[in-house]
């Protein structure tokens, strides 16, 4: 097991919701990345990773915002996150899940988070993503090595 | 006239509320308002070719996506007429197995066991009763690595392929998942003794009309192509191809779900149907459970669902075991997938997902093109069955107050587990 694990979390049919998977997808394909990480999709559910991220020393988080303005921008954030209102599956978000397994589960008490965000205006159906938000995977994919 | 609303249900995802009038205190109206659906996914398969219809339709969910790909995968096989091999079905049960325990046990532990215990979430419940949240994680995991075994990832699976798989589980990891399990059985002791140490919850009480699939073999979620739909004795079949005789759907100003009744009447889907329409499943472990739970069928009381779940949970890790042992017994056979060849026509294929009964049918060209797609998921289905529920509650409840009415109504919503998007997870930051 490397211990860096990068994550991709959204949803790809609900438009720019799903950058965090096609950056995952992109880093997937690096062969740089290969050496360093191990690259997954968690979809909306963070919790189906529980068994991939216990024993990693860092895991990178890369998901959408929602931003009414600069679509496409890239925020870094360490550690927790906070959210307003969490519209996540069954109501338990990627920042709630983090925090759920952090809380019963020692072991990863010591395991970094690093939340990759990229700012996306809306989610609506479409297997495609608008040109700012489509324009920022791979620039967000080279924040994510940045941060190896 | 009063009204009572409920703008955003909490541990429910996506968009979705509670409207209740009152004149006096007669209901006069009751809405389960629903501003999101998974029906506006079906555009985005039309035209596209066999092979990519299921890859697409998993994503409508991540907690439930094995029954979308399977789901879609046996519509197709249906329409082009394709019978896959015995172990096949044997590993897509399976994967069904796996995805039913990592849903029940992430509903029944971090979203409706904070209801119970009056805490306003699972983060909160954790930090008094971690042993409880903890053993939903650790059966999540479990089920979640079902899946990426027999389905090649933990989410949305990647091996799951038209006639077969396309690889098939090695022995190794079959052997390990079987020792997981073995373990699992005495969390199921636990689950079992949690949920029987909840404080009832009875405050809703309703004849119910249950529609489930009738299986063959009594306790298959994926194989069969009948539902039965029942109630106080009186039965109905309905074959997979008439589903629109069960479903009848009908559009609400309220709601983006449409709403379906079978002969005029709202009906339930999920785990309470699957146990009244078989109840034959329900020997031995599964009997003494249900008599420590205090289940009765048929029941009256949509609450008892999360019961349903919790026998179900022991069901799961029971069944997935023996298939692994006849696997690892009879020794897994490197098939390769049965060859496609599309042709015109409609595939229809039922099947009993964590929440109850998904249906999705096609019809393609020559080309195995698609021309049309009907997705109708277990919540669009208990859609008006909640409705109904709800109205039974407020008729029942003595107390007019708001907050006890309010909370008595999300808990009937959580119990039916219900899933309204499954798909938007936009985080919204402070």
């Amino acid at each position: 097991m490397k211990p860096l694990l990068i994550i991709g979390l959204g949803n790809p049919l609900m438009g720019d919701d799903g950058v965090g998977v096609r950056v995952s997808q992109l880093l997937a394909a690096d062969s740089e990345i290969a050496v360093a990480a191990d690259v997954i999709e968690a979809g909306t559910d963070l919790l189906s990773s529980l068994d991939r991220i216990e024993g990693r020393r860092r895991v990178i988080l890369v998901d959408a915002v929602e931003s009414l303005s600069d679509p496409g921008r890239i925020s870094v954030i360490e550690g927790p996150l906070l959210e307003e209102r969490a519209a996540y599956v069954h109501s338990l978000s990627a920042a709630q899940a983090v925090e759920l397994m952090r809380k019963v589960m020692p072991g990863l008490q010591d395991t970094r988070f690093t939340w990759v965000l990229v700012h996306v205006p809306s989610a609506r159906v479409s297997q495609e993503m608008s040109p700012e938000v489509a324009a920022a995977v791979p620039l967000a994919a080279a924040v994510v090595k940045g941060l190896l | 006239m009063s009204t009572i609303v409920i703008e955003h249900l909490a541990r429910v995802e996506g968009h979705g509320g509670i409207t209740v009038e009152l004149e006096g205190d007669t209901v006069t109206n009751v809405h389960f308002d629903v501003f999101e659906g998974a029906r506006l996914l079906e555009p985005l398969v039309r035209g596209k070719r066999y092979d990519e219809v299921a890859p697409i339709l998993s994503r409508i969910c991540s907690i439930c996506s094995a029954a979308h790909t399977l789901t879609s995968l046996k519509a197709t096989e249906n329409a082009f007429g394709i019978r896959v091999s015995p172990q096949t079905e044997l590993l897509r049960e399976l994967l069904f197995r796996g995805e039913s325990i990592e849903s029940h046990s992430l509903h029944l532990f971090l979203l409706a066991l904070p209801d119970y215990l009056n805490y306003p979430s699972a983060i909160a419940v954790a930090a008094d009763k971690p042993a409880a949240v903890l053993l939903g994680l650790r059966l999540k995991k479990l089920g979640n690595s079902i899946q990426e075994v027999v389905g090649g990832r933990a989410v949305h699976p990647v091996n799951t392929v038209l006639g077969g798989f396309g690889k098939v589980p090695a022995i190794d990891d079959l052997i390990a998942l079987r020792s997981n399990l073995m373990q699992a059985l005495s969390d199921c002791d636990t689950v079992i003794d949690i949920i029987a140490s909840l404080p009832a919850a009875d405050f809703c009480h309703s004849d119910t009309l249950y529609a489930a699939l009738r299986s063959p073999n009594l306790d298959a979620y994926y194989t069969g192509d009948e539902v039965m739909v029942m109630s106080n004795g009186n039965r109905a079949i309905v074959n997979a191809a008439d589903y629109r005789s069960l479903t009848n759907e009908k559009s609400v100003p309220h709601s983006n779900a449409k709403h379906s009744t079978f002969r005029g009447s709202p009906f339930m889907v999920g785990s309470l149907a699957r146990l009244t329409v078989n109840p034959r499943r329900l020997t031995g472990k599964l009997a003494v459970a249900m008599k420590r739970l205090k289940l009765q069928l048929p029941a009256d009381n949509p609450m008892d669902n999360n019961k349903a779940q919790a026998l179900e949970l022991i069901n799961d890790v029971e069944r997935a075991l023996e298939i692994i042992e006849q696997l690892i017994r009879n020794g897994i056979k490197d098939e390769r997938p049965i060859p496609v060849h599309p042709r015109a026509g409609t595939g229809t294929a039922i099947t009993e997902a964590p929440r109850g009964l998904l249906i999705h049918s096609y019809t393609y060209d020559e080309q195995g093109h698609v021309v049309s797609a009907d997705v109708i998921t277990p919540t669009a289905l208990n859609a008006a069955s909640i409705e109904l529920h709800f109205r039974r509650a407020v008729e029942q409840c003595a107390e007019r107050d708001e907050a006890v009415i309010g909370k008595r109504l999300q808990m009937i919503a959580r119990a039916y587990d219900p899933c309204i998007s499954c798909s938007v997870h936009l985080v919204r930051r402070q």
